[in-house]
């Protein structure tokens, strides 16, 4: 791993911001649905702490055929040390791996940054403002099932009202 | 015509490019070239309110050395291949890693990452590009060594390098980034590599300690420039102090905002308070601490000022909200504080707060940290108020006056308010001076929007030129706008340097407004 790589995921763990964002980690060679042109044995989803954030973890299971409770660490809240750990621990290894996220636009742009200076491939990047709603819970959960699986989302209307996501799709 | 690239440099022919290609290729190694949509993506984010389209790379090259660096320029120069450089590439809401003119390819120098030398002593620090601010902050905490570091907001992915040659900013009394550096290696369009000061000294010890050296400085020109390729920076840091004592003052009214400044010059000028001390209006805190616009309106348009008030009581916030330190022995400190405090009393307004009363509730606590050299990521915050992406920085520079400051965050909320956003700003006290930043945020994903914050940035740097402010930066969708507002002969003398040290025009054509 580079050393600026390193250092990235350090300044994200020192943040306030990361803070409040959970990483989950889903399970590793389960991991069937993935398109084959990501190479990715390991499918790692994101969240940044929203009303939108089990919903779309329900999605991401359902892609990956796991039953509810079967992520390898669960969602972490609020806790900064951890979230570094766990984050650092995942870019050290170097290990393929799918990240699939749902985030606000500050951790969008830290996250596709590391990316980025982690040499790794964006599939896609996508804005949408979702309601905390039934309607919004639902498309949560496709986008994290259309994440996982390398299809389109289906297409959903934009909630003005709704809070800004960021759904995206990278290997690392 | 259909281009396997995402685009392709200016003027330049598919085949061309190819053969130009396969040389990065065999002087960088086949994995230091990308061309593929995918790892090319990340390098189009943009904030500004322009089409992305117009700032896509045609490749990106990674370099792990100087030698080549030189390669890079060479192949450059005999493909005519333009080249926008990046450091970190973490110059968020002025351009981010994404190149001023669509097709130029990115040489990306994140892995020339080494600190190559500081010197506890001396306190100085020689560093290459791909350096970021945390590293040099673990470097330093390793090694338990005195010093301490001044950086931007974006601190912990930021780097010296990047933010200096840019003229960046930070919060404590070296924040004057420029005016600490001391010491350039450049790699000029020819491949030739200069160094600047004292460094073209054989058996020189002197490169760091002093900035001049013999005739013409040369290290300025490089500064927000396209004249050379900086690959080496040396920078002063500041002894860690004794005693650190940050505090805040806060003021309710936006009134007030004049008599905050005729306040605080002759304490910043005479070194009172030595530090670049921040003036902050209330939606820039209340942003970075979490607080999202669609928490308390969802209609479309300016928030009011009704809305400005509800923050301000929920979060406990000022109009404007000072934030400045202390630095030295506890007998200095001591001193100093009880000028401050009676300078405050004698004013009849503004509350103080020190870090005792404020303990770790934000923003004071990642304020007190930019200004104590400890890294954070928490401005981050800024891009969630409206959400969608969109974020581009005004800064227009002013006389350290609160006439001046008045004036301009009246001029500038009125003209952000006609278009529909917000006025999210802050002043940086210089030693006479202010840097004046606006995080002008709008959504991204809105066409509509986008076109109104493209219209109001235009008429800030018109209406703000008018009464004869500049910016001191900006993004660079704007470069070529600002570079007018110099004037002719400034741009003049710009354009024949570069006519003279980069001939066929291959470093960042269009960066600052400079071309052959």
């Amino acid at each position: 791993m580079s050393t600026d790589r390193r250092f990235v995921l350090k300044g994200l763990a020192a943040a306030g911001l990361v803070a409040a964002m959970p990483w989950a980690r889903a399970g590793s060679s389960a991991a069937a649905p993935i398109a084959a042109a990501t190479t990715a044995s390991r499918v790692t989803p994101l969240v940044s702490g929203s009303a939108l954030d089990a919903a779309f973890l329900a999605g991401v299971r359902q892609a990956l055929s796991q039953p509810a409770g079967a992520l390898v660490n669960p969602p972490l809240q609020g806790l900064e040390a951890s979230t570094y750990q766990q984050l650092n621990a995942l870019l050290n290894d170097d290990q393929p791996t799918l990240l699939v996220g749902l985030l606000d636009d500050a951790a969008a742009t830290l996250v596709l940054d590391l990316v980025r200076s982690a040499g790794g491939r964006v599939l896609s990047v996508e804005h949408h403002r979702i309601g905390s709603g039934s309607a919004g819970q639902q498309r949560a959960s496709e986008l994290g099932q259309a994440l996982v699986a390398g299809t389109a989302a289906p297409a959903g209307r934009m909630d003005g009202n709704g809070n800004a996501q960021v759904a995206l799709r990278c290997v690392i | 015509m259909k281009s396997k690239y995402m685009a392709l440099p200016k003027g330049v022919s598919e085949n061309r490019f190819d053969a130009a290609i396969k040389k990065f290729q065999a002087a960088l190694g086949a994995d230091q070239v990308l061309t593929s949509a995918e790892h090319l993506t990340p390098y189009t984010k943009v904030m500004m309110a322009v089409e992305t389209a117009k700032h896509v790379p045609s490749a990106v090259l990674t370099a792990t050395s100087v030698e080549q660096v030189q390669a890079v320029v060479r192949i450059c120069n005999e493909y005519r291949i333009p080249v926008w450089t990046i450091s970190t590439g973490r110059n968020f809401g002025y351009g981010s890693a994404a190149p001023v003119e669509r097709g130029q390819i990115v040489l990306d120098l994140k892995k020339m990452n080494k600190i190559l030398h500081i010197d506890p002593e001396l306190c100085t620090a020689l560093v290459e590009p791909g350096v970021t601010y945390q590293q040099l902050y673990d470097y330093i905490e390793e090694h338990k060594l005195p010093l301490m570091l001044s950086f931007s907001a974006p601190s912990a992915i930021a780097g010296p390098l990047g933010n200096t040659m840019d003229r960046g900013v930070g919060y404590t009394p070296y924040g004057e980034h420029f005016l600490m550096q001391c010491g350039m290696e450049v790699v000029l369009a020819n491949g030739d590599l200069l160094r600047t000061g004292m460094g073209g000294v054989k058996g020189d010890k002197a490169w760091q300690v002093f900035k001049w050296g013999y005739g013409p400085t040369l290290d300025g020109m490089f500064t927000q420039s396209n004249y050379g390729i900086c690959t080496k920076m040396g920078f002063w840091l500041m002894p860690k102090p004794p005693v650190f004592k940050p505090f805040e003052i806060k003021f309710d009214n936006e009134a007030d905002i004049n008599e905050i400044v005729e306040m605080l010059r002759p304490l910043r000028i005479a070194n009172i308070i030595p530090n670049a001390v921040v003036i902050a209006g209330t939606l820039w805190e209340a942003a970075t601490c979490g607080v999202r616009r669609a928490d308390y309106i969802t209609e479309p348009g300016a928030t009011p000022d009704s809305v400005l008030a509800q923050i301000r009581k929920d979060r406990h916030l000022g109009a404007w909200n000072v934030y400045c330190a202390l630095y030295g022995s506890p007998e200095q400190v001591e001193v100093n504080w009880k000028i401050v405090t009676e300078t405050i009393k004698r004013a009849g307004k503004g509350r103080i707060v020190t870090q005792e009363e404020a303990g770790d509730t934000q923003p004071f606590k990642y304020r007190a940290q930019l200004m104590s050299g400890v890294p954070n990521l928490q401005e981050f915050g800024l891009y969630n108020w409206r959400g969608g992406g969109g974020s581009m920085w005004f800064a227009p520079v002013s006389q350290a006056r609160g006439s001046e400051c008045d004036k301009q965050y009246a001029l500038a909320k009125k003209i952000l308010n006609k278009h529909g956003l917000d006025y999210v700003g802050e002043f940086i006290v210089g030693w006479r001076d202010m840097h004046h930043v606006i995080d002008v945020l709008y959504d991204r994903t809105s066409e509509e929007e986008t076109r109104r914050a493209n219209a109001c940035f235009n008429e800030l740097l018109d209406e703000f030129e008018k009464e004869g402010y500049a910016v001191y930066r900006v993004n660079t969708a704007f470069q070529e706008r600002v570079a007018r507002t110099y004037g002719p002969v400034k741009r003049s003398v710009e354009r024949k340097i570069k006519r003279a040290l980069d001939p066929n025009g291959i470093l960042a054509p269009g960066k600052c407004g400079i071309n052959i």
